[in-house]
């Protein structure tokens, strides 16, 4: 309930706010939502497990965050971050979709 | 394979696994309580990324929709201005022809008016015809096609419109107008971007060219001459669809603007041709 609130909390604040996000940063919003999902559903996945660790899940959202983003700083600089960023979504993808399915049976046993 | 299978059978975290064996050998519960204040600025933290993330990308693209948005505003604008403007010019017109007739006693010399301005184009002509009606090939026509370029093939250009309507000056045509636009001898048929443009106004498809003429010979004239050829190029070749259609009467607008700003006649004085010699074109 509190990481919830906590959630939805940042949200009114980020919306509210509206702070300015400087240009050479925009690009890495995307990828870092991602990330931050992925860190989220895993986070949620541990908790109906019965695992969930306050610490892993900051060091696994901050570290999802700093490597995406670094993926992505990576590939521009490579001339190749449209695909890095491509794999990075994949990946990301394929983990939020497993981790979903797993909440799916704790909670529907489906 | 390994990469997919350990992506697909462990997403969660193995950390997470090793932490609560850690803290189960420590006697603690293997969960920690999520009452945790870490727990509360990482999970603000995440909704400050999503919300700030969410502000700014909509926003992101927002100029420029809003520019474009004015933009096509102010292109309607300015086209029923023109719309408007250009009835009004045809009244006022139609008003000075009347005018010029009434106050024109002498016979000979209202007839001649007549005569300019019928072959100028400053009234508008019914009589017979045809009309064609040329469109785009099927496939194309889309922005996609538009912006590939390469399938622009099937398009209706400005030079197919121009050689249209030159076979049908060169078979006999005595009136043609484009989408009810009366072509005169400074008619320009143009293209701007990838719009087709006659006198300075765009066309949307399909072009329907209305041409008078000698209800005998004019069609024929036109079907076996080069402009038949054309057609059925584009035709066959790109698909440009096509279509004729004969009639007994038709209608053909008066021209717009047929005033000239800066060329004068030689009547008014310090012009250089002088009376009794009849002005001869120069350079043609």
């Amino acid at each position: 309930m509190i990481p919830a609130i906590g959630l939805s909390l940042g949200i009114i604040i980020g919306l509210l706010l509206q702070p300015a996000v400087p240009v050479w940063l925009q690009p890495y919003l995307p990828i870092a939502v991602i990330a931050a999902l992925d860190a989220v559903f895993g986070a949620v996945r541990a908790i109906l497990d019965g695992i969930f660790d306050d610490k892993v899940f900051v060091i696994s959202f901050l570290s999802n965050v700093i490597v995406a983003a670094f993926i992505v700083f990576l590939g521009d600089k490579l001339g190749v971050g449209a695909q890095l960023s491509t794999g990075v979504v994949v990946v990301l993808g394929v983990r939020i979709f497993s981790n979903v399915a797993a909440i799916r049976r704790h909670l529907f046993d489906a | 394979m390994t990469l997919l299978t350990s992506m697909l059978q462990r997403p969660l975290d193995p950390s997470y696994a090793a932490a609560a064996d850690r803290r189960e050998a420590q006697g603690r519960p293997r969960s920690t309580s999520l009452r945790s204040p870490l727990l509360v600025i990482a999970t603000v933290l995440i909704g400050l990324l999503v919300g700030v993330a969410s502000y700014t990308l909509t926003t992101a693209n927002k100029p420029r929709s809003q520019a474009r948005a004015e933009l096509i505003e102010q292109i309607q604008d300015r086209r029923s201005q023109v719309d408007a403007m250009t009835s009004q010019a045809t009244t006022l017109q139609g008003q000075l022809t009347d005018l010029e007739t009434e106050q024109l006693g002498n016979d000979a010399l209202a007839n001649r008016t007549r005569e300019l301005a019928t072959a100028v184009g400053a009234v508008p002509l019914h009589g017979p015809g045809f009309t064609l009606t040329l469109d785009d090939a099927p496939a194309s026509g889309s922005d996609d096609a538009a912006e590939g370029g390469q399938a622009d093939e099937g398009r209706v250009l400005a030079k197919d419109l121009q050689y249209v309507t030159n076979a049908l000056w060169e078979s006999g045509a005595e009136a043609v107008s484009i989408n009810g636009k009366r072509l005169t001898a400074t008619s320009a048929i143009r293209f701007a971007g990838s719009a087709l443009v006659v006198d300075y106004r765009p066309l949307t498809r399909p072009y329907v060219v209305t041409a008078l003429g000698d209800p005998k010979r004019f069609p024929a004239a036109f079907a076996d001459g080069a402009g038949g050829t054309y057609l059925s190029t584009l035709r066959s070749t790109f698909g440009i669809r096509v279509d004729t259609e004969v009639s007994d009467d038709l209608t053909v607008p008066a021209a717009v603007g047929l005033t000239t700003r800066y060329a004068r006649s030689g009547d008014t004085g310090d012009a250089t041709p002088s009376p009794g010699t009849t002005p001869s074109p120069t350079a043609s």
